[in-house]
């Protein structure tokens, strides 16, 4: 059965992006609960689970809006304390998220990709209703990994401050609060701020309270259909949360709401606001001429105003340009009693809330094809750039010193200038920080550890490290490979740990920095290690080179066998590693993105990997050639070497060409034939000489003959769409200076098709 | 790109078509389909591609496949002249460009002027002809962008070549 949704087409992108944030938070923050309790964490996965669920029954995914719900439940027992530990789920927790990953996939897919939730929801709705019965029966809990426990008080978020309860201290027992664990804040502030915001007229207003249902799936549209309600009057003279607040989904079951009119004059509209659906209640008040006069008596109601607490106390940054709002203690000016005193730090509250809508709004979405389209345009711009210039320099020797000349060539160079910076920027653009391949870790490290009963932490350094999207979306399986190694053959079970005196838990380090515009990322434990003479013995045991070929080798080389094809030491063939495919694939993917992987080990120390990475895919630094009727591009990081050579120094092996070149024979192929195109006697230059690359990937080498060498660029890579490019040995095209088409050449590719020739080649030498 | 004209929609009574040239004779092309015309440039040849794919072309920065015409259509192939023009057009999801002998005019059809391609001239290429609109003394080969490639081609152009 076609699933649908109540979606506009193309909203499911949004949805599915935005739902994935949230689980990726809840999922972050159970982790992070795991190591040690911290409200703050607590009131961010509760937070993200409320908004998923909203999001869920706003598009009628309801089986989802209901898991979501019982989870939210879950959270929210926690957070007021009702439950005292989180441990006990954190395993179906955990499960939970696949199942919402799941569940969000279905939007996109529109069919149902599981069918999980209905009985998880279930469960979790038993296992809270049971541990709520049980922790009501238990007089004390004991303090355990991820309890709440002993109360080290939130650092007084938001104090309960329910007027006329002024001087609850901040920090007040958690405890004492209602049990949806929502944040009393008096109303008073609100209207300050709404007050001074919209400054007095000599006109008559007045002030509506609305409250929304706070159960309610629709929050936020309530809200909305409240002000747009009151502004279709043209009344609407202000409201606290204001519209771009409540769009943003900053709002929450209250709304203050300033209009202009007599309260007499206004109860129709009041009639009509609180005949919304949702809408509980409407207050109608004759509002002050100016702030200072609240009447806090008419206002003392304590409500629920910007949603769960935030636990970090947000000092707001200026509190001295919203006059009602500012703290006493700081600008000194004591506001009247029953003036919203007690509410105070919550107005400071509400400030540095609007800061922060106003710092979310200054980053937007961008589809990624939009900044792919701008990279194309500036990668085009800085062709047209050179060009430019070359026509400048030929024009100012045409015309020696004319004047005219001189200005268009200095232009140029100012045009050249920024149209550098702009290539920078849009770089820059498309750069993110590595955590988003790194937040994979800490579950898949809980997991495996779990899996293998082993005892095993995650350290991670170097998070914000950026790098480019490209490389970030190739970058992720191989560093998951290694993380699972590393546990796997690496760190070794506790009694075998504790018998070598090594400390408990292991340790699993992942760093990421930049060095010489690269990246290098590293995947270290502290296990067992490997031993360059075991290694030497399992390659000759299965064949994979003779005894004399592994004694030959140093250590280091030794330990390179683990890159080899079909090797694996591994004991026994795991569920998890070991299947002796691993790490060739690793070094296989590395190596086509430009990058090399090394290796380092001491056994009884640990394992040491780094990954070194181009920071971007996107522009390469490559070796122009010509060959036959057109240019092609070489990646660097595949050319050995370039060479002239006699075509009577080649030597003949099978019907191939092949050079010998220090002791190693190498097979000789024209570019444009091993690309394809029909075989052609080689191109020589004036002195009779073929122009040669050396090429290598991997272990293999090849000397592709070309017509002429042009140079060696920095490039923009762009696609030839689809793999089409890597099935004929292409990993592209990019524009050359002269603005024709240039083919970029994926060595990796070719020389894997060239392989058994080579091989063949060589064994027979 | 949600709702990019087809050439197939019926609702409309006239259609306005690129006329373009291939071995004196007009072929007409959905104007709403194509792109732009430019002149016939270098073209960088695609190894292991189809016959009728020449290579690939930089158009403001992106790479385009392109496509012979008169390749396609089992014409002698010629020279390109100053006349040569490249039709950058939609087929299927596909932008090519499509090299034509020239481009002479821009022209509103009444699609009840439109004559089913007879049965004679069909042939086994039918598939990419809409029908044929006579206009005055001269005939005016409306081309079915879409059916211009089968699938397999569809997805070679796609891929790049």
């Amino acid at each position: 059965m076609r699933l649908t949704f109540d979606l506009e087409p193309g909203d499911d992108r949004l949805f599915t992006d935005e739902s994935l944030e949230q689980i990726e938070r809840i999922e972050q923050g159970l982790l992070d609960l795991e190591h040690g309790q911290d409200p703050g964490v607590v009131n961010e996965v509760f937070r993200a689970a409320h908004t998923l669920k909203g999001s869920a029954a706003t598009i009628g995914h309801r089986r989802m809006a209901e898991l979501t719900h019982a989870m939210e439940d879950l959270f929210g027992a926690f957070r007021s304390g009702t439950l005292s530990e989180l441990g006990p789920f954190a395993d179906i927790l955990l499960a939970t998220i696949d199942v919402l990953r799941a569940l969000v996939a279905e939007v996109k897919e529109g069919e149902t990709l599981t069918d999980a939730p209905e009985a998880l929801t279930a469960e979790l709705r038993q296992l809270l209703s049971t541990a709520t019965a049980a922790a009501a029966a238990r007089s004390s809990a004991k303090p355990a990994p991820m309890a709440r426990a002993s109360i080290p008080a939130p650092p007084a978020p938001s104090p309960a401050t329910a007027l006329p309860a002024a001087e609850s201290p901040p920090g007040a027992d958690l405890d004492e609060r209602p049990e949806d664990g929502i944040t009393n804040i008096a109303v008073a502030p609100l209207i300050q701020r709404l007050l001074s915001d919209a400054p007095a007229g000599l006109e008559p207003r007045s002030l509506f309270v609305c409250r929304i249902d706070p159960t309610s799936e629709w929050q936020a549209v309530r809200l909305l259909q409240l002000v747009l309600e009151v502004e279709e009057t043209g009344a609407l003279a202000g409201s606290v949360p204001g519209r771009q607040e409540i769009e943003s989904g900053l709002g929450s079951s209250l709304l203050a709401i300033l209009a202009r009119g007599r309260p007499s004059e206004l109860t129709e509209l009041r009639r009509r606001l609180a005949s919304i659906d949702d809408v509980v209640s409407v207050e109608m008040v004759a509002a002050p001429l100016s702030p200072g006069q609240v009447d806090s008596s008419e206002m003392a109601c304590s409500v629920d105003l910007y949603g769960p607490a935030e636990s970090a106390p947000i000092t707001a940054s200026r509190s001295d340009d919203r006059p009602g709002a500012g703290s006493p203690s700081r600008d000194g000016r004591q506001a009247e009693p029953g003036a919203g005193v007690g509410g105070l730090p919550a107005g400071d509250r509400a400030a540095a809330v609007s800061e922060r809508m106003k710092a979310a709004q200054q980053t937007i979405r961008i589809d990624v094809s939009r900044l792919d389209e701008l990279m194309n345009l500036v990668g085009e711009l800085v062709v047209h750039k050179t060009r430019l210039q070359r026509s400048a320099q030929q024009l100012a020797i045409r015309l020696g010193e004319d004047p005219l000349a001189r200005q268009a060539e200095e232009d140029c160079q100012q045009f050249a200038r920024i149209a550098g910076q702009l290539q920078d920027q849009v770089t820059g653009l498309r750069m993110l920080p590595i955590e988003t391949v790194f937040s994979r870790f800490p579950r898949l490290v809980r997991d495996l550890s779990t899996k293998l009963d082993k005892d095993v932490q995650l350290a991670m350094e170097g998070k914000e490290t950026e790098l480019d999207r490209s490389v970030l979306e190739e970058v992720g399986d191989p560093l998951s490979h290694l993380v699972r190694n590393a546990i796997d053959h690496g760190i070794e079970c506790a009694e075998e740990r504790r018998a070598a005196g090594k400390p408990l838990p292991g340790t699993v380090r992942l760093t990421a920095r930049h060095a010489d515009g690269r990246i290098l990322i590293t995947v270290e434990d502290d296990g067992r290690g490997m031993d360059p003479a075991g290694l030497r013995r399992v390659a000759v045991e299965r064949g994979l080179m003779t005894i004399d070929a592994a004694d030959a080798m140093s250590d280091a080389e030794a330990l390179r066998i683990i890159f080899t094809p079909g090797f694996s030491t591994a004991r026994v063939v795991t569920q998890v590693s070991g299947r002796g495919v691993g790490m060739d694939v690793v070094r296989n993917n590395i190596e086509r993105l430009g990058g090399w992987v090394d290796i380092a080990s001491t056994p009884g120390v640990g394992t040491i990997v780094s990954l070194s990475l181009p920071l971007t895919l996107a522009i390469i630094g490559a070796l122009l050639v010509k060959s036959g009727t057109r240019a092609c591009a070489l990646p660097l990081t595949g050319v050995v070497e370039t060479l002239r050579v006699e075509p009577k120094a080649f030597g003949r092996v099978r019907g191939h060409n092949v050079l010998t070149l220090r002791n190693r024979v190498i097979p000789i192929e024209q570019l444009d034939s091993a690309l394809g195109d029909p075989p052609r006697p080689f191109a020589t230059n004036a002195k009779g000489f073929v122009n040669l690359v050396v090429v290598r990937s991997r272990d293999t080498e090849m000397a592709l003959a070309v017509d002429a060498f042009v140079g060696q660029h920095e490039i923009v890579l762009k696609s030839l769409s689809g793999v089409t490019g890597q099935r004929r040995g292409l990993a592209g095209a990019t524009i050359m200076a002269d603005g024709a088409v240039g083919l970029v050449v994926d060595i990796a590719a070719l020389l894997e098709r060239s392989a058994s020739v080579a091989a063949k080649s060589a064994a027979v030498a | 790109m949600a709702d990019k004209p087809t050439s197939g929609d019926s609702r409309s009574v006239e259609l306005q078509v690129v006329v373009c040239e291939l071995a004196d004779e007009h072929y007409g092309l959905d104007i709403a389909r194509v792109f732009e015309i430019i002149r016939h440039q270098s073209i960088t040849p695609v190894p292991r591609a189809p016959v009728f794919v020449k290579g690939v072309i930089n158009l403001r920065g992106r790479i385009i496949p392109v496509v012979d015409l008169r390749c396609r259509f089992a014409m002698p192939e010629t020279e390109p002249t100053k006349e040569t023009r490249i039709v950058v057009a939609e087929s299927g999801s596909t932008r090519v460009g499509l090299i034509v002998d020239s481009v002479s005019e821009v022209l509103m059809l009444q699609l009840a002027a439109v004559e089913p391609t007879p049965e004679v001239a069909a042939g086994a290429d039918s598939e990419y002809l809409r029908g044929i609109a006579k206009l005055g003394d001269r005939l005016v080969l409306l081309l079915e962008l879409d059916g211009l490639f089968d699938v397999e081609e569809q997805n070679i152009l796609a891929g790049a070549a």
